[in-house]
């Protein structure tokens, strides 16, 4: 057996050398890699790396040596075969005075005064000899620790305490001193642990249960994130049964630091000092294969690791996940690359979480791993994430969730939807409400017509073609004041989706109507703001500027009339609309037979019914102002207007009535036939639904002038009801009295309703505070009647 | 068509508009409803699952 033999030591441990003939492990079967080493104890190594119970590989170059407990070091020089625990007990140091206070084995200048009773321990810290003292200074046992001599010089000797001094941590044994004596070893004075190894506790108890492997594992992770998390980084590299003590209070304490290394931020291709078979990670054997013989048992882990890369934190995590291994199966895990047994093929009882994350951290590959022993301890602190029951209840949750979500979203676009749906309709309803109402004004049935309008108003105040429609309804049944009543001050709200240029059309219309209501009340100036407003709205509307340049006319100011007559001109309004506003201007300038002519060319022009009614009407007013003389003209326009429009034109059936009263009036001894066409007019137009007070009351005129009394006195009581506080009607039921009792013989003539009528007509006569000269004319028959001594 | 008809197919309308409004508003209560039974039953399994754990692998 050659001499430069990789050499496990009494823990296992193989030192890596090249040259080294076989990695042979020491007593904790750890082996000092060398490649070169010679043949020999190839079976013996292959026994150690497979086989043994954690021996650690020593990784030089020449020689592995056996260390006693079962590390090997690999150097480049050959490495004598060193004594066990049992030989160093045997052979004290020749350096060492045997009778001083380090019995034998430690100098004196190290011992002092304060250690005494120093004896070898039974157990090896892989490449070192322990010795078990007592520290007299604090009375308790320590223990001393120093290289063993054949792997001294082959290794920072001082780097196990000088790391250890650094670190404090409860599951890390205390440093209580470190000395340099003159034999030139270091020894390392810390803290004595009473009780088994983690391989001892194991044999003794066998396999642990789930409970305390979770309890040390969380330790072990505890403990070597600690060390991971300093500057620079320790990795103990060389974590196994043999290296985990079990406190008396049943924690854990990891001892033996000898392969342990720093790592920088900018450490480059850290190579293993060692390596442990089962609980070496890959990388730990990733070394230069030039430095190996194929006749190396090592050779083919150290060509299966090519590539795997350096030495980092993940290193310990793969060992950690051996340990564990260990802990829950009691048996040891076979390197990587002979195929780990599964821990599922064990009949051991393990939750599906923890076995996940043993063999996350066991991985081949350091990038498959758990990627720091921080992230293994929080897996550990939060194993439900990876628990099966608690991952299907978050899938059932979720999914839960997702349907709940979609529901949600769809239940709320229904309703958004239904809500949206819901304003369409009731939209569409009030636009067929008013096409409804417009039908029914176009047929002249303005009471349907006015209640539905209404209707429409209810459902939906805020929009504005029913107060456009009911105005101009208002309008038609010539209640003017009720119309600008209703549509004055009225601003309305562009809605989203409504078409901007036709919604300011109807809002101009609005203005329209109500200027034109102003209008036929002769209120030029209302009318002519009204009008200017719809202009600005829609310049370009003929009917607005028509108006409106009449109305200037109707104020006085020509020249804006003729300005805005010029911008009529520019649109493309019809001639009708040119002669119609050259008329109504001739009229306003109180050129009455020139306006007459303009006015009638303009009705020649026109088959429109509204704007042929409107040019008549202005005509026949024309005649109107130019005297008495005009009647039969009047008279003769009118009827031609009836012929053309029909009697659908309530103005011009009224004005067709008063022409016809006024010609009786005006023909001397009165024409009876004027009466009862103006009768005929009336009554048209009360078929009609024209019941307006006037139209009633001329009504009641005319029967009473045709000495139809009775009928005469039924208007005027169904007008005494339908407008108490008018003095007007008790004022003509009173004429109407005197006039028929007029026509009897005297001794027939009965006054006393006279009274009645006449008393209820002066007390609304002075709540109305007016001066009227029917009233007059009235108090004068009382007067004249009395004076007769008639009694009422 | 006349006035009576259009009113009566506006409320056949109304009718369709307000099952969707009213499906809608229901299926919003529902699935809140179901919303807090999940919560609920989910945090419920949570704990309890929470507490098997803990009794398998603590002491």
């Amino acid at each position: 057996m050659k001499q430069t033999e990789n050499q496990s030591d009494a823990n296992g441990t193989v030192l890596m050398n090249d040259d080294s003939t076989v990695p042979m492990p020491d007593a904790d079967g750890t082996v000092l890699m060398d490649d070169d080493t010679a043949a020999g104890r190839e079976e013996d190594h292959a026994t150690a790396l497979m086989e043994d119970d954690g021996g650690t590989v020593l990784m030089d170059e020449d020689v592995s040596a056996d260390n006693g407990s079962g590390t090997a070091l690999m150097d480049d020089d050959t490495s004598p075969q060193m004594p066990d625990d049992a030989n160093v007990r045997r052979q004290p140091q020749t350096d060492v005075n045997s009778t001083g206070r380090g019995g034998g084995y430690i100098p004196d200048e190290v011992c002092g005064d304060d250690l005494t009773d120093v004896r070898p321990l039974n157990a090896s810290g892989g490449f070192s000899n322990l010795f078990r003292a007592h520290k007299t200074g604090l009375d308790i046992d320590v223990v001393i620790k120093r290289v063993k001599k054949q792997y001294a010089g082959r290794m920072d000797e001082q780097s196990e305490a000088r790391i250890m001094t650094a670190l404090r941590h409860q599951y890390l044994p205390r440093i209580y001193d470190l000395k340099i004596a003159d034999d030139g070893f270091t020894y390392t004075v810390m803290e004595h642990i009473d009780g088994p190894t983690l391989r001892e506790y194991v044999k003794k108890h066998g396999a642990l249960n789930q409970k305390l492997v979770y309890k040390w594992l969380k330790q072990l992770c505890e403990v070597v994130a600690y060390m991971h998390a300093r500057k620079p980084a320790i990795i103990h590299s060389d974590l196994k049964p043999e290296n985990i003590m079990i406190t008396s209070g049943d924690d854990i304490c990891v001892i033996d630091f000898n392969a342990s290394l720093e790592v920088r931020d900018d450490s480059q291709d850290i190579e293993a000092i060692g390596a442990t078979p089962g609980y070496a990670a890959p990388e730990q054997y990733c070394l230069p294969l030039a430095r190996f013989s194929e006749t190396n048992p090592l050779y083919p882990y150290v060509k299966a690791a090519q590539g795997m890369g350096s030495i980092t934190p993940r290193t310990d995590i793969y060992a950690i996940g051996a340990l564990a291994y260990y802990m829950i199966t009691g048996c040891d895990p076979k390197p990587w690359k002979d195929g780990i047994v599964p821990l599922e093929n064990y009949h051991i009882s393990i939750g599906y979480s923890l076995s996940t994350i043993i063999e996350k951290a066991m991985q081949p590959k350091p990038s498959d791993r758990i990627k720091s022993a921080a992230a293994m301890l929080a897996s550990l602190g939060n194993l439900k994430k990876s628990d099966k029951r608690y991952k299907r209840m978050v899938l059932k949750s979720r999914i839960a969730s997702v349907i709940i979500t979609l529901g949600l979203a769809a239940s709320v676009f229904c309703t958004v939807e239904g809500l949206q749906q819901i304003k369409e309709e009731k939209t569409e309803a009030y636009l067929v409400t008013v096409s409804e109402a417009a039908a029914l004004r176009e047929n002249l049935r303005f009471e349907e017509a006015e209640t539905l309008l209404i209707e429409a108003l209810g459902m939906d105040g805020s929009r504005i073609e029913a107060y456009l429609e009911l105005g101009s309804l208002l309008f038609t049944e010539g209640r003017y004041e009720e119309a600008i009543d209703l549509m004055e001050g009225l601003t309305f709200q562009s809605r989203p989706g409504d078409n901007a240029e036709a919604f300011l059309l109807e809002h101009a219309r609005l203005n329209y109507v109500t200027g034109s209501c102003y209008y036929q009340l002769e209120d030029y100036p209302n009318a002519l703001v009204s009008y200017q407003t719809a202009v600005t709205m829609c310049p370009t509307e003929p009917d607005f500027l028509r108006d409106l340049a009449i109305c200037y006319a109707r104020v006085g100011d020509m020249e804006a009339a003729g300005s805005t007559v010029a911008s009529l001109a520019d649109t493309d309004c019809s001639p009708l609309d040119l002669a119609l506003v050259e008329g109504e201007i001739r009229f306003a300038s109180g050129e009455y037979e020139a306006a007459l002519d303009k006015l009638m060319d303009a009705a020649a022009l026109s088959g429109d019914t509204a704007l042929v009614s409107r040019s008549y009407i202005l005509a026949a007013q024309c005649c109107q102002k130019l005297g008495a003389g005009w009647i039969a003209r009047e008279i003769e326009l009118l009827e031609e207007a009836v012929d053309r429009v029909g009697m659908e034109n309530s103005i011009i059936l009224q004005m067709l009535s008063e022409v016809y009263m006024r010609q009786y009036s005006a023909a001397d001894g009165g024409d009876k036939s004027s009466l009862e066409r103006a009768l005929a007019c009336v009554e048209q137009l009360v078929g009609r639904g024209y019941t307006t007070y006037t139209i009633l009351q001329n009504r009641a005129v005319l029967l009473q002038y045709l000495e139809r009394y009775d009928e005469a006195e039924t208007v005027l009581k169904q007008l005494a009801e339908d407008y108490p506080n008018n003095y007007r009607v008790p004022m003509r039921l009173a004429m109407l009295i005197v006039d028929r009792e007029g026509k009897k013989p005297s001794a027939s003539r009965d006054y006393s309703v006279f009274g009645v009528y006449l008393e209820e007509a002066r007390r609304l006569y002075k709540i109305n505070n007016v001066q009227d000269s029917e009233m007059l004319r009235l108090e004068d028959i009382a007067a004249q009647l009395s004076e007769f001594g008639w009694d009422y | 068509m006349c006035s009576c008809t259009q009113q009566i197919n506006h409320r056949k309308e109304y009718g369709l508009t307000m099952n969707l409004f009213v499906i809608g508003v229901g299926g919003i209560l529902l699935f809140l409803i179901a919303a807090i039974v999940n919560a609920a039953v989910t945090g419920s399994r949570k704990k309890k699952i929470d507490q098997m754990i803990k009794n398998e692998y603590e002491e």
